[in-house]
């Protein structure tokens, strides 16, 4: 149970954990983590102690978990954990302003500055991308592009390498913008932003028939602030959806501001990520693990 | 009228499951109930329940819990459709929200337990391989982390500091933005 000391920072080493070949502690040793015991070890084996922070959504929660014990740490800076558990966002990528004082990696929760593109490859940061101007949106192994006025979606199911598209619904007067996102237990969500609100509406896919036929259907409306603590109105746009990210952009006019937001569409929770000195017109999520759990890339 | 209920009876009886804790204790649950658990349903499927399911690793006092689970989630997944759609999936549209919310209330009440039972909970759904009930408790210990520091995380579960201080000046230095 007790993992090898390692260096933090350093590659983890994979954990060598078979899913079969768990073992099952007995009910009897289950007490020492009760609070009555002396102090000792947790005693669930790895792969439960990995269900449980699978289930922590925070980068900060994870990284203040790892620093309980050495074995806290080996998990959550495993490969394999990296990959059970998708990577918070940290920050957002914007295509102007190049500086090379901001060329620093700065992980300053929402504050990833990375401008301009040119050490955008060193650090497997995805390429910022334009399709005929759109935004795109990637979900469930597809890519997708919004065709708002034509109401549709043009579909890349990156399996097969083919397009295809879908219908979308009638436009409605509120609505300004659309996006995509996973919506969860293999559904596709489309998003549409209306004046302080997102209505999330939901479809099935699937891989071998295409996308059903049949119609979205609403699920949510999710309402956004109206304005900031000090009482100047939000206009909100959509900037970027991937998975089950959606960013936000809000402007607030009276004040000439921008702040950022992400909204998490498993817990539902908007956060604001950050309120940038300058003017960014598209920008993209960097997800990833921050350090220790990041592998070395610079 | 009389002969079809004592059918319905006999189909009941024969789908019967045995389950046998560690300390010995005969459980007898409906075969809908007892396929929440994939260990159990794999067992059933091979033919191999008869004479009862011994579980050596889970007491009497867990095994009357997970049970007292599985029956609430089996009528909830037989109760929103006989359709081959899982209960997840229904969960997600279907919007059956008085229902929802009272398996919500069951669920939250369920988790009311002391840590070192909620503990056994845990072994004991990743045990039997039950899904639900697994997500449920490994949540529960999640959220009880969400927002504490190493010390008050090592305080709550009796953790042991094994990291030598230089190690340990050296995740909070890199994760330096977590602990503001």
């Amino acid at each position: 149970m007790a993992a090898a000391r390692r260096i933090p920072g350093a590659p983890a080493a994979e954990q060598s954990v078979p899913p079969d070949t768990v073992q099952h502690s007995t009910v009897e040793s289950v007490p020492s983590l009760a609070p009555s015991m002396a102090a000792a070890q947790p005693v669930f084996p790895d792969e439960i102690l990995e269900e449980i922070f699978v289930r922590l959504d925070a980068a900060a929660d994870l990284a203040r978990a790892s620093a309980a014990c050495s074995s806290f740490l080996s998990i959550v800076s495993a490969r394999r954990f990296r990959s059970l558990h998708p990577p918070p966002v940290l920050g957002m990528l914007s295509s102007i302003g190049y500086d090379p004082a901001d060329r620093s990696v700065t992980i300053d929760r929402g504050l990833l500055l990375l401008f301009g593109q040119p050490e955008v490859g060193a650090c497997n940061v995805p390429q910022l991308e334009l399709f005929l101007g759109r935004r795109r949106c990637y979900a469930h192994g597809c890519f997708f592009w919004v065709l708002g006025s034509e109401r549709k979606l043009l579909m890349l199911d990156t399996q097969g390498m083919k397009f295809s598209t879908i219908d979308l619904p009638p436009k409605n007067v509120a609505s300004r913008d659309d996006a995509i996102v996973e919506a969860g237990e293999g559904r596709l969500g489309l998003l549409t932003l209306g004046h302080s609100t997102i209505d999330l509406s939901c479809k099935i896919i699937c891989r071998n028939n295409g996308v059903s036929t049949e119609g979205w259907q609403h699920y949510k409306t999710i309402p956004l602030p109206k304005e900031d603590s000090n009482g100047f109105n939000y206009h909100w746009s959509i900037m970027d959806a991937e998975g089950r990210y959606v960013s936000l952009m809000a402007m607030l006019f009276q004040v000439s501001r921008l702040e950022f937001f992400v909204l998490d569409l498993k817990t539902m929770l908007l956060e604001r990520l950050c309120v940038p000195n300058r003017a960014i017109v598209a920008a993209r999520f960097y997800a990833s693990f921050p350090p220790p759990f990041a592998p070395p890339s610079l | 009228m009389a002969s079809a209920g004592s059918g319905d009876e006999k189909a009941a009886a024969a789908a019967m499951i045995t389950l046998i804790s560690s300390d010995n204790e005969k459980f007898e649950v409906t075969e809908a109930t007892a396929t929440l658990s994939q260990t159990i349903r794999h067992m059933i499927e091979d033919g191999c329940t008869d004479g009862g399911v011994p579980l050596p690793n889970v007491t009497s006092k867990i095994l009357a819990r997970v049970i007292e689970y599985c029956k609430k989630h089996a009528t909830a997944a037989a109760g929103e459709e006989g359709s081959s759609s899982s209960f997840s999936d229904a969960a997600f549209l279907e919007v059956d929200r008085a229902f929802l919310e009272e398996l919500e209330e069951f669920d939250d009440a369920f988790l009311e337990v002391d840590r070192a039972t909620l503990f056994d909970l845990i072994l004991a759904a990743n045990y039997l391989d039950i899904k639900g009930l697994l997500n449920l408790t490994c949540q529960k210990v999640a959220d009880s982390v969400k927002g504490k520091t190493p010390e008050q995380i090592r305080e709550m579960y009796n953790i042991v500091n094994d990291l030598t201080p230089e190690e340990e000046a050296e995740i909070r230095r890199e994760t330096q933005w977590a602990f503001e």
